[in-house]
Protein backbone atom coordinates (compact mmCIF):
# COMPACT_ATOMS: atom_id res chain seq x y z
CA UNK A 1 0.00 0.00 0.00
CA UNK A 2 2.73 2.52 1.04
CA UNK A 3 4.58 1.55 -2.51
CA UNK A 4 1.25 1.90 -4.52
CA UNK A 5 0.76 5.80 -2.44
CA UNK A 6 4.02 6.79 -2.97
CA UNK A 7 3.75 6.15 -6.90
CA UNK A 8 0.05 7.51 -6.93
CA UNK A 9 2.05 10.51 -5.53
CA UNK A 10 2.78 11.41 -9.18
CA UNK A 11 -0.82 11.27 -10.44
CA UNK A 12 -1.38 14.82 -11.06
CA UNK A 13 1.73 15.69 -12.84
CA UNK A 14 0.69 12.52 -15.38
CA UNK A 15 -2.74 14.00 -15.55
CA UNK A 16 -2.09 18.05 -16.21
CA UNK A 17 0.36 16.08 -18.66
CA UNK A 18 -2.11 14.23 -20.39
CA UNK A 19 -4.01 17.78 -21.06
CA UNK A 20 -1.25 18.45 -23.60
CA UNK A 21 -0.43 14.60 -24.77
CA UNK A 22 -2.95 12.54 -24.13
CA UNK A 23 -1.41 9.44 -24.63
CA UNK A 24 0.45 10.03 -21.00
CA UNK A 25 -2.88 9.29 -19.47
CA UNK A 26 -2.38 5.54 -20.02
CA UNK A 27 0.21 5.47 -17.55
CA UNK A 28 -2.32 5.97 -15.06
CA UNK A 29 -4.27 3.11 -16.18
CA UNK A 30 -1.32 1.26 -15.91
CA UNK A 31 -0.60 2.63 -12.31
CA UNK A 32 -4.27 2.44 -10.71
CA UNK A 33 -6.45 -0.09 -13.04
CA UNK A 34 -5.72 -3.25 -11.46
CA UNK A 35 -7.09 -2.26 -7.82
CA UNK A 36 -9.60 -0.03 -9.40
CA UNK A 37 -10.54 -3.36 -11.31
CA UNK A 38 -10.13 -5.29 -8.00
CA UNK A 39 -12.80 -2.63 -6.48
CA UNK A 40 -15.37 -3.22 -8.75
CA UNK A 41 -14.93 -7.12 -8.90
CA UNK A 42 -15.89 -6.92 -5.07
CA UNK A 43 -18.54 -4.57 -5.39
CA UNK A 44 -20.21 -5.65 -8.81
CA UNK A 45 -19.10 -8.87 -9.83
CA UNK A 46 -16.32 -9.46 -12.16
CA UNK A 47 -18.24 -9.70 -15.48
CA UNK A 48 -19.56 -5.83 -14.68
CA UNK A 49 -15.95 -5.06 -13.15
CA UNK A 50 -14.49 -6.05 -16.81
CA UNK A 51 -16.99 -2.58 -18.60
CA UNK A 52 -16.87 -0.85 -15.48
CA UNK A 53 -13.37 -0.28 -15.69
CA UNK A 54 -13.22 0.52 -19.00
CA UNK A 55 -15.87 2.99 -18.30
CA UNK A 56 -14.07 4.62 -14.98
CA UNK A 57 -10.77 5.40 -16.95
CA UNK A 58 -12.75 6.67 -19.89
CA UNK A 59 -14.98 8.68 -17.72
CA UNK A 60 -11.83 9.87 -15.95
CA UNK A 61 -10.07 10.87 -19.45
CA UNK A 62 -13.08 12.61 -20.55
CA UNK A 63 -12.74 14.65 -17.50
CA UNK A 64 -9.38 15.01 -16.80
CA UNK A 65 -8.80 18.66 -17.40
CA UNK A 66 -11.36 19.04 -14.48
CA UNK A 67 -8.94 17.51 -12.33
CA UNK A 68 -7.58 19.27 -9.52
CA UNK A 69 -4.02 19.13 -9.39
CA UNK A 70 -3.96 19.76 -5.66
CA UNK A 71 -4.54 16.18 -5.08
CA UNK A 72 -1.57 14.38 -5.82
CA UNK A 73 -2.90 11.05 -5.39
CA UNK A 74 -5.66 10.37 -8.15
CA UNK A 75 -7.13 7.43 -6.43
CA UNK A 76 -10.03 8.46 -4.35
CA UNK A 77 -11.05 10.42 -8.02
CA UNK A 78 -11.00 7.46 -9.38
CA UNK A 79 -12.53 5.54 -6.75
CA UNK A 80 -15.13 8.27 -6.69
CA UNK A 81 -16.22 7.75 -10.40
CA UNK A 82 -15.96 4.27 -10.31
CA UNK A 83 -18.74 3.84 -7.15
CA UNK A 84 -20.62 5.98 -8.61
CA UNK A 85 -20.19 3.74 -11.61
CA UNK A 86 -21.23 0.66 -9.38
CA UNK A 87 -23.99 2.92 -8.47
CA UNK A 88 -25.26 3.60 -11.72
CA UNK A 89 -25.26 0.33 -12.01
CA UNK A 90 -27.24 -0.95 -9.72
CA UNK A 91 -29.88 2.06 -10.24
CA UNK A 92 -29.98 0.29 -13.99
CA UNK A 93 -29.95 -3.37 -12.66
CA UNK A 94 -32.45 -3.17 -9.81
CA UNK A 95 -31.30 -6.33 -7.90
CA UNK A 96 -29.43 -5.65 -4.83
CA UNK A 97 -28.24 -9.04 -4.26
CA UNK A 98 -25.65 -7.51 -6.90
CA UNK A 99 -23.51 -7.42 -2.99
CA UNK A 100 -24.15 -11.09 -2.46
CA UNK A 101 -22.13 -12.12 -5.75
CA UNK A 102 -19.58 -9.66 -5.45
CA UNK A 103 -18.94 -11.41 -1.92
CA UNK A 104 -19.16 -14.36 -2.53
CA UNK A 105 -15.94 -14.44 -4.56
CA UNK A 106 -13.67 -16.29 -6.16
CA UNK A 107 -13.42 -19.29 -4.37
CA UNK A 108 -9.49 -20.46 -3.63
CA UNK A 109 -8.14 -24.24 -4.46
CA UNK A 110 -7.77 -25.37 -0.61
CA UNK A 111 -4.33 -27.24 0.51
CA UNK A 112 -5.64 -28.85 3.24
CA UNK A 113 -8.39 -29.86 5.29
CA UNK A 114 -8.74 -27.18 7.69
CA UNK A 115 -8.43 -24.64 4.80
CA UNK A 116 -11.71 -26.57 3.67
CA UNK A 117 -13.82 -26.05 6.71
CA UNK A 118 -12.55 -22.33 7.19
CA UNK A 119 -13.82 -21.74 3.38
CA UNK A 120 -16.97 -23.43 4.59
CA UNK A 121 -17.25 -21.20 7.36
CA UNK A 122 -15.83 -18.61 5.32
CA UNK A 123 -18.85 -19.10 2.75
CA UNK A 124 -21.08 -18.73 5.74
CA UNK A 125 -19.71 -16.12 6.56
CA UNK A 126 -19.97 -14.12 3.81
CA UNK A 127 -23.49 -14.84 3.18
CA UNK A 128 -24.18 -13.17 6.69
CA UNK A 129 -22.21 -10.46 5.52
CA UNK A 130 -23.35 -10.53 2.07
CA UNK A 131 -26.75 -9.69 3.51
CA UNK A 132 -25.47 -7.06 6.20
CA UNK A 133 -23.87 -5.20 3.42
CA UNK A 134 -27.12 -5.22 1.67
CA UNK A 135 -29.35 -3.83 4.24
CA UNK A 136 -26.65 -0.55 4.30
CA UNK A 137 -27.83 2.72 2.68
CA UNK A 138 -25.81 2.84 -0.30
CA UNK A 139 -23.52 6.02 1.13
CA UNK A 140 -23.10 3.47 4.19
CA UNK A 141 -22.23 0.73 2.12
CA UNK A 142 -20.34 2.99 -0.48
CA UNK A 143 -18.12 4.89 2.22
CA UNK A 144 -17.80 1.16 4.70
CA UNK A 145 -16.37 -0.64 1.58
CA UNK A 146 -13.77 2.23 0.37
CA UNK A 147 -12.01 2.23 4.27
CA UNK A 148 -12.86 -1.85 4.64
CA UNK A 149 -11.40 -2.98 1.26
CA UNK A 150 -9.30 -0.20 -0.22
CA UNK A 151 -8.15 1.19 2.84
CA UNK A 152 -8.61 4.60 1.78
CA UNK A 153 -8.16 7.74 4.59
CA UNK A 154 -11.10 9.87 5.99
CA UNK A 155 -10.31 12.18 3.91
CA UNK A 156 -9.62 10.33 0.71
CA UNK A 157 -13.08 9.13 1.20
CA UNK A 158 -14.65 12.39 1.88
CA UNK A 159 -12.94 13.31 -1.51
CA UNK A 160 -13.98 10.39 -3.59
CA UNK A 161 -17.66 10.53 -2.66
CA UNK A 162 -17.46 13.89 -2.37
CA UNK A 163 -19.07 14.33 1.22
CA UNK A 164 -17.69 15.88 4.50
CA UNK A 165 -15.17 14.20 6.67
CA UNK A 166 -17.59 14.33 9.55
CA UNK A 167 -20.19 12.72 7.11
CA UNK A 168 -17.89 9.92 6.05
CA UNK A 169 -17.14 9.12 10.27
CA UNK A 170 -20.89 9.20 10.93
CA UNK A 171 -21.77 6.68 7.77
CA UNK A 172 -18.91 4.73 8.57
CA UNK A 173 -20.22 4.51 12.59
CA UNK A 174 -23.41 3.82 11.13
CA UNK A 175 -22.38 1.45 8.40
CA UNK A 176 -19.62 -0.85 11.51
CA UNK A 177 -22.66 -0.80 14.00
CA UNK A 178 -25.50 -2.16 11.45
CA UNK A 179 -22.84 -4.96 10.39
CA UNK A 180 -21.70 -6.04 13.72
CA UNK A 181 -24.87 -6.28 14.69
CA UNK A 182 -26.11 -8.31 12.09
CA UNK A 183 -22.96 -10.53 12.47
CA UNK A 184 -23.17 -10.71 16.55
CA UNK A 185 -24.52 -14.37 17.99
CA UNK A 186 -24.23 -16.11 14.09
CA UNK A 187 -23.38 -19.13 14.44
CA UNK A 188 -21.18 -18.40 11.18
CA UNK A 189 -19.42 -16.08 12.86
CA UNK A 190 -18.54 -18.17 16.34
CA UNK A 191 -16.99 -20.82 14.61
CA UNK A 192 -15.31 -18.31 11.77
CA UNK A 193 -13.58 -16.73 14.77
CA UNK A 194 -13.12 -19.82 16.80
CA UNK A 195 -11.07 -21.32 13.38
CA UNK A 196 -9.22 -18.01 12.91
CA UNK A 197 -8.35 -18.45 16.67
CA UNK A 198 -6.77 -21.89 16.35
CA UNK A 199 -4.91 -21.37 13.03
CA UNK B 1 -12.06 -10.33 15.19
CA UNK B 2 -14.55 -7.16 14.23
CA UNK B 3 -16.36 -6.45 11.43
CA UNK B 4 -13.90 -3.93 9.51
CA UNK B 5 -11.19 -7.19 9.43
CA UNK B 6 -13.47 -9.68 8.72
CA UNK B 7 -14.17 -7.46 5.77
CA UNK B 8 -10.60 -7.18 4.54
CA UNK B 9 -9.76 -10.95 5.82
CA UNK B 10 -12.45 -11.99 2.88
CA UNK B 11 -11.72 -9.32 0.42
CA UNK B 12 -8.19 -10.83 0.03
CA UNK B 13 -10.14 -13.87 -1.67
CA UNK B 14 -10.39 -11.32 -4.68
CA UNK B 15 -6.97 -11.68 -6.11
CA UNK B 16 -5.57 -8.68 -8.14
CA UNK B 17 -6.38 -9.86 -11.87
CA UNK B 18 -3.46 -10.32 -14.52
CA UNK B 19 -2.56 -7.42 -16.68
CA UNK B 20 -3.83 -9.20 -19.83
CA UNK B 21 -7.19 -9.28 -18.15
CA UNK B 22 -7.19 -5.73 -18.93
CA UNK B 23 -6.13 -5.44 -21.87
CA UNK B 24 -9.63 -4.98 -23.60
CA UNK B 25 -10.54 -2.09 -21.45
CA UNK B 26 -6.51 -0.82 -21.97
CA UNK B 27 -7.41 -1.03 -25.53
CA UNK B 28 -11.49 1.30 -24.82
CA UNK B 29 -8.81 3.82 -23.27
CA UNK B 30 -6.10 3.89 -26.38
CA UNK B 31 -9.13 4.67 -28.67
CA UNK B 32 -10.22 7.57 -26.90
CA UNK B 33 -6.73 8.35 -26.33
CA UNK B 34 -5.97 8.80 -29.88
CA UNK B 35 -9.24 10.63 -31.56
CA UNK B 36 -8.99 13.12 -28.55
CA UNK B 37 -8.70 16.09 -29.97
CA UNK B 38 -5.54 17.15 -28.13
CA UNK B 39 -4.10 14.28 -29.66
CA UNK B 40 -4.40 15.60 -33.03
CA UNK B 41 -2.94 18.91 -32.02
CA UNK B 42 0.42 17.88 -30.58
CA UNK B 43 1.37 14.43 -32.19
CA UNK B 44 1.87 15.47 -35.16
CA UNK B 45 2.33 18.74 -36.23
CA UNK B 46 1.12 22.36 -35.94
CA UNK B 47 0.23 22.71 -39.48
CA UNK B 48 0.76 20.72 -42.25
CA UNK B 49 1.70 20.64 -45.65
CA UNK B 50 -1.20 19.20 -47.88
CA UNK B 51 -4.84 19.75 -46.88
CA UNK B 52 -6.86 17.07 -48.21
CA UNK B 53 -9.78 17.54 -49.93
CA UNK B 54 -13.30 16.38 -49.97
CA UNK B 55 -12.83 14.84 -53.04
CA UNK B 56 -9.78 12.32 -50.87
CA UNK B 57 -12.44 10.36 -49.11
CA UNK B 58 -12.38 8.62 -45.66
CA UNK B 59 -8.52 8.78 -45.15
CA UNK B 60 -8.65 12.55 -45.49
CA UNK B 61 -11.99 12.74 -42.73
CA UNK B 62 -9.43 10.70 -40.47
CA UNK B 63 -7.31 13.70 -40.72
CA UNK B 64 -9.62 16.57 -38.79
CA UNK B 65 -11.10 15.35 -35.56
CA UNK B 66 -14.48 15.52 -34.80
CA UNK B 67 -16.05 18.98 -34.61
CA UNK B 68 -15.49 20.14 -30.85
CA UNK B 69 -18.49 21.68 -28.66
CA UNK B 70 -17.53 25.41 -29.14
CA UNK B 71 -17.53 24.78 -33.06
CA UNK B 72 -20.62 23.21 -33.08
CA UNK B 73 -22.08 25.84 -31.11
CA UNK B 74 -20.81 28.41 -33.46
CA UNK B 75 -22.38 26.65 -36.33
CA UNK B 76 -24.99 26.91 -35.01
CA UNK B 77 -25.24 30.34 -34.29
CA UNK B 78 -24.36 31.10 -37.83
CA UNK B 79 -27.50 29.62 -38.78
CA UNK B 80 -28.84 31.45 -36.15
CA UNK B 81 -27.07 34.65 -37.47
CA UNK B 82 -28.94 33.78 -40.49
CA UNK B 83 -32.19 33.68 -39.69
CA UNK B 84 -32.34 37.33 -37.74
CA UNK B 85 -30.58 38.73 -40.60
CA UNK B 86 -33.48 37.88 -42.69
CA UNK B 87 -35.56 39.38 -39.62
CA UNK B 88 -33.60 42.85 -39.80
CA UNK B 89 -33.41 42.79 -44.07
CA UNK B 90 -37.58 42.30 -43.45
CA UNK B 91 -37.97 44.74 -41.02
CA UNK B 92 -36.12 47.32 -43.16
CA UNK B 93 -37.61 45.94 -46.42
CA UNK B 94 -40.89 46.85 -44.79
CA UNK B 95 -41.05 50.91 -46.03
CA UNK B 96 -40.80 49.43 -49.37
CA UNK B 97 -44.01 47.35 -49.49
CA UNK B 98 -46.94 49.13 -50.15
CA UNK B 99 -48.87 50.44 -47.29
CA UNK B 100 -46.78 48.63 -44.70
CA UNK B 101 -44.61 50.91 -43.75
CA UNK B 102 -47.15 53.53 -42.48
CA UNK B 103 -47.94 51.28 -39.41
CA UNK B 104 -44.38 50.81 -38.66
CA UNK B 105 -41.79 53.90 -39.31
CA UNK B 106 -44.50 56.10 -40.67
CA UNK B 107 -42.91 57.12 -43.88
CA UNK B 108 -42.77 56.12 -47.27
CA UNK B 109 -39.88 55.25 -49.62
CA UNK B 110 -39.92 55.75 -52.84
CA UNK B 111 -37.97 53.08 -54.94
CA UNK B 112 -37.75 51.92 -58.45
CA UNK B 113 -38.15 48.16 -59.43
CA UNK B 114 -34.49 48.41 -59.75
CA UNK B 115 -33.40 49.91 -56.59
CA UNK B 116 -35.45 47.34 -54.55
CA UNK B 117 -34.07 44.28 -56.47
CA UNK B 118 -30.64 45.09 -55.65
CA UNK B 119 -31.73 46.19 -52.13
CA UNK B 120 -33.14 42.78 -51.85
CA UNK B 121 -29.89 41.35 -53.28
CA UNK B 122 -27.19 43.53 -51.20
CA UNK B 123 -28.68 43.86 -48.40
CA UNK B 124 -30.92 40.78 -47.86
CA UNK B 125 -29.73 37.86 -49.86
CA UNK B 126 -26.06 38.04 -49.97
CA UNK B 127 -26.06 38.51 -46.36
CA UNK B 128 -27.85 35.83 -45.66
CA UNK B 129 -25.83 33.67 -47.95
CA UNK B 130 -22.98 34.58 -46.66
CA UNK B 131 -24.14 33.53 -43.12
CA UNK B 132 -24.87 30.37 -44.49
CA UNK B 133 -21.87 29.85 -46.52
CA UNK B 134 -19.47 30.18 -43.19
CA UNK B 135 -21.73 28.18 -41.38
CA UNK B 136 -21.08 25.35 -43.24
CA UNK B 137 -17.45 25.91 -44.29
CA UNK B 138 -16.62 26.25 -40.69
CA UNK B 139 -18.46 23.43 -39.97
CA UNK B 140 -16.05 21.21 -42.34
CA UNK B 141 -12.92 22.89 -40.95
CA UNK B 142 -12.28 25.21 -43.21
CA UNK B 143 -9.84 27.25 -41.35
CA UNK B 144 -10.42 30.44 -44.20
CA UNK B 145 -14.00 30.17 -42.86
CA UNK B 146 -12.65 31.63 -39.89
CA UNK B 147 -10.73 34.31 -41.23
CA UNK B 148 -13.11 35.46 -43.41
CA UNK B 149 -15.86 34.85 -40.54
CA UNK B 150 -13.82 37.33 -38.72
CA UNK B 151 -13.42 39.71 -41.13
CA UNK B 152 -17.13 40.02 -42.04
CA UNK B 153 -18.08 40.90 -38.99
CA UNK B 154 -15.46 43.73 -38.49
CA UNK B 155 -16.85 45.04 -41.76
CA UNK B 156 -20.65 44.35 -40.62
CA UNK B 157 -19.71 46.35 -36.62
CA UNK B 158 -20.21 50.02 -38.65
CA UNK B 159 -23.33 49.31 -39.94
CA UNK B 160 -24.88 49.06 -36.56
CA UNK B 161 -25.38 53.11 -36.55
CA UNK B 162 -27.24 53.10 -39.45
CA UNK B 163 -30.52 51.33 -37.62
CA UNK B 164 -33.23 52.97 -36.94
CA UNK B 165 -36.70 52.47 -34.98
CA UNK B 166 -36.26 49.93 -32.02
CA UNK B 167 -37.15 46.89 -33.09
CA UNK B 168 -34.46 47.25 -36.42
CA UNK B 169 -32.23 48.37 -33.67
CA UNK B 170 -32.72 45.61 -31.07
CA UNK B 171 -32.59 42.81 -34.20
CA UNK B 172 -29.24 44.42 -35.44
CA UNK B 173 -27.35 44.43 -32.40
CA UNK B 174 -28.82 40.97 -31.37
CA UNK B 175 -27.28 39.80 -34.73
CA UNK B 176 -24.07 41.70 -34.22
CA UNK B 177 -23.94 39.80 -30.92
CA UNK B 178 -24.35 36.52 -32.63
CA UNK B 179 -21.76 37.40 -34.65
CA UNK B 180 -19.44 38.79 -31.98
CA UNK B 181 -20.16 35.25 -30.17
CA UNK B 182 -19.47 33.04 -33.35
CA UNK B 183 -16.03 34.57 -33.45
CA UNK B 184 -15.16 34.27 -30.10
CA UNK B 185 -16.02 30.86 -30.40
CA UNK B 186 -13.87 30.01 -33.53
CA UNK B 187 -11.03 30.97 -32.28
CA UNK B 188 -11.15 29.44 -28.84
CA UNK B 189 -8.50 27.04 -27.97
CA UNK B 190 -10.50 24.24 -27.95
CA UNK B 191 -11.35 25.14 -31.79
CA UNK B 192 -8.27 25.30 -32.68
CA UNK B 193 -7.19 21.61 -33.50
CA UNK B 194 -10.36 21.51 -35.55
CA UNK B 195 -9.09 23.89 -37.87
CA UNK B 196 -5.48 23.17 -38.70
CA UNK B 197 -4.19 20.57 -41.42
CA UNK B 198 -2.62 17.63 -40.71
CA UNK B 199 -0.58 16.01 -43.59
CA UNK B 200 -0.58 12.43 -41.27
CA UNK B 201 -1.95 11.23 -38.14
CA UNK B 202 -1.21 7.64 -35.92
CA UNK B 203 -4.24 6.35 -34.21
CA UNK B 204 -5.35 2.83 -32.86
CA UNK B 205 -6.22 2.08 -36.15
CA UNK B 206 -2.94 3.00 -38.34
CA UNK B 207 -1.37 5.95 -40.07
CA UNK B 208 -3.40 8.47 -42.38
CA UNK B 209 -1.55 10.28 -45.03
CA UNK B 210 -2.88 13.15 -46.59
CA UNK B 211 -3.37 14.24 -49.92
CA UNK B 212 -0.10 15.87 -51.36
CA UNK B 213 0.02 18.29 -54.58
CA UNK B 214 3.76 19.06 -55.71
CA UNK B 215 4.65 18.73 -59.27
CA UNK B 216 6.68 15.75 -59.00
CA UNK B 217 5.26 14.11 -55.65
CA UNK B 218 1.64 14.07 -56.21
CA UNK B 219 0.34 11.70 -53.67
CA UNK B 220 -3.38 10.68 -52.75
CA UNK B 221 -4.72 10.62 -49.46
CA UNK B 222 -4.30 7.00 -48.19
CA UNK B 223 -4.56 4.95 -44.83
CA UNK B 224 -1.88 2.67 -44.18
CA UNK B 225 -3.26 0.20 -41.17
CA UNK B 226 -0.83 -0.87 -38.28
CA UNK B 227 -0.78 -4.53 -39.66
CA UNK B 228 1.79 -3.43 -42.95
CA UNK B 229 3.99 -0.81 -41.27
CA UNK B 230 7.02 -1.40 -39.78
CA UNK B 231 8.64 0.87 -39.43
CA UNK B 232 8.54 5.00 -39.74
CA UNK B 233 10.88 7.06 -41.14
CA UNK B 234 11.34 10.29 -40.75
CA UNK B 235 14.15 12.19 -43.33
CA UNK B 236 14.88 14.47 -44.95
CA UNK B 237 13.63 15.00 -48.74
CA UNK B 238 14.04 17.35 -51.76
CA UNK B 239 10.87 16.62 -54.24
CA UNK B 240 9.14 20.33 -54.48
CA UNK B 241 11.60 22.61 -53.50
CA UNK B 242 14.69 22.30 -51.09
CA UNK B 243 15.45 20.40 -48.24
CA UNK B 244 12.29 19.32 -45.87
CA UNK B 245 11.27 16.85 -43.31
CA UNK B 246 9.43 14.02 -44.65
CA UNK B 247 7.50 11.39 -43.34
CA UNK B 248 7.95 7.99 -45.35
CA UNK B 249 5.97 4.54 -44.11
CA UNK B 250 8.54 1.58 -44.01
CA UNK B 251 5.70 -1.23 -45.18
CA UNK B 252 6.12 -4.75 -43.97
CA UNK B 253 7.02 -7.66 -45.80
CA UNK B 254 3.28 -9.30 -47.86
CA UNK B 255 1.80 -5.97 -47.13
CA UNK B 256 -0.51 -5.84 -49.94
CA UNK B 257 0.34 -3.49 -52.58
CA UNK B 258 -0.51 0.63 -52.89
CA UNK B 259 -2.97 1.28 -55.81
CA UNK B 260 0.24 2.99 -57.38
CA UNK B 261 3.29 4.41 -56.53
CA UNK B 262 4.98 1.30 -55.59
CA UNK B 263 8.81 2.07 -56.19
CA UNK B 264 11.58 2.81 -53.72
CA UNK B 265 10.85 6.92 -52.48
CA UNK B 266 13.99 8.40 -54.46
CA UNK B 267 15.24 10.62 -51.51
CA UNK B 268 14.31 8.28 -48.46
CA UNK B 269 17.80 6.23 -47.08
CA UNK B 270 15.68 3.35 -45.35
CA UNK B 271 15.00 0.67 -48.30
CA UNK B 272 11.28 -0.67 -48.40
CA UNK B 273 9.54 3.02 -48.06
CA UNK B 274 7.35 3.51 -51.31
CA UNK B 275 7.19 6.59 -53.24
CA UNK B 276 3.38 6.61 -51.97
CA UNK B 277 3.19 5.87 -48.67
CA UNK B 278 5.72 9.31 -48.38
CA UNK B 279 4.50 12.52 -47.30
CA UNK B 280 6.28 16.16 -47.18
CA UNK B 281 6.25 18.25 -43.46
CA UNK B 282 6.00 21.47 -45.14
CA UNK B 283 6.51 24.49 -43.11
CA UNK B 284 5.60 22.16 -39.66
CA UNK B 285 7.89 20.93 -36.82
CA UNK B 286 6.96 17.25 -36.38
CA UNK B 287 7.74 15.84 -32.98
CA UNK B 288 9.29 12.72 -33.24
CA UNK B 289 9.33 12.18 -29.51
CA UNK B 290 4.85 12.81 -29.76
CA UNK B 291 5.06 10.62 -32.47
CA UNK B 292 6.97 8.03 -30.99
CA UNK B 293 4.73 8.24 -27.92
CA UNK B 294 1.89 7.67 -29.76
CA UNK B 295 2.83 4.98 -31.43
CA UNK B 296 4.30 3.31 -28.95
CA UNK B 297 1.42 3.73 -27.05
CA UNK B 298 -1.06 2.07 -29.89
CA UNK B 299 1.06 0.10 -31.88
CA UNK B 300 4.28 -1.57 -29.41
CA UNK B 301 7.00 -2.50 -31.63
CA UNK B 302 6.98 -0.11 -34.36
CA UNK B 303 9.73 2.27 -34.00
CA UNK B 304 10.20 6.11 -35.39
CA UNK B 305 13.44 6.27 -36.55
CA UNK B 306 15.16 9.60 -37.68
CA UNK B 307 17.57 9.12 -40.90
CA UNK B 308 19.40 11.23 -42.77
CA UNK B 309 20.87 11.71 -46.68
CA UNK B 310 22.61 13.88 -48.49
CA UNK B 311 20.85 15.70 -51.04
CA UNK B 312 20.02 14.07 -54.31
CA UNK B 313 18.15 11.25 -55.66
CA UNK B 314 19.74 8.21 -54.53
CA UNK B 315 23.38 9.81 -55.79
CA UNK B 316 26.49 8.85 -54.18
CA UNK B 317 28.98 11.48 -54.10
CA UNK B 318 29.96 14.13 -51.61
CA UNK B 319 27.51 14.90 -48.82
CA UNK B 320 25.26 12.41 -50.33
CA UNK B 321 25.61 9.03 -48.97
CA UNK B 322 22.97 7.52 -48.06
CA UNK B 323 23.52 6.63 -43.72
CA UNK B 324 21.68 4.43 -42.00
CA UNK B 325 19.06 4.90 -39.62
CA UNK B 326 19.90 5.97 -35.84
CA UNK B 327 17.82 3.49 -35.00
CA UNK B 328 14.82 2.52 -33.01
CA UNK B 329 13.49 5.07 -30.13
Amino acid sequence: MRRRRASAAGDAAVIESSWREPERFAVLFDRHAPHIYRYLARCAGRQVADDLVAETFLAAFAKRDRYDLGYADARPWLYGIATNLVGQHRRDQARQHRISQAAAAEPEVPGHAERVAADVTAQAMRTVLAGALAALSPGDRDVLLLIAWEQLTYQEVSRALGIPVGTVQSRLHRARTKTRQALAGTEAAATYEELRTNE
Amino acid sequence: MNEMELLRELAQQTPLPALAELDPARARLVTAITTDPATYATAVAQATASQPGPSAGQPADLLRPAAPAPVLTAVKLMYGGAASTAAVFLIAALPFIGDVHGRFFGHRVTATPLTITLAIVIFGLVPIALWLWMARAAGQGRNWARIVSTVLFVLATPGLQGEHGLLSVFVAWLTWLTGLAVVWLLWRPASRAFFKRYPVRADHAGITLGRQRYPLASRPAMFVPWADVEQIILYTGYQGGGPAPWIGIRRREGAPALPSGNEQDLFCPVPGVPAWATRRIKGVRLDRERLAAVTATVAPGISVIQASAGPGPGVAGPGRSASAPEGPD
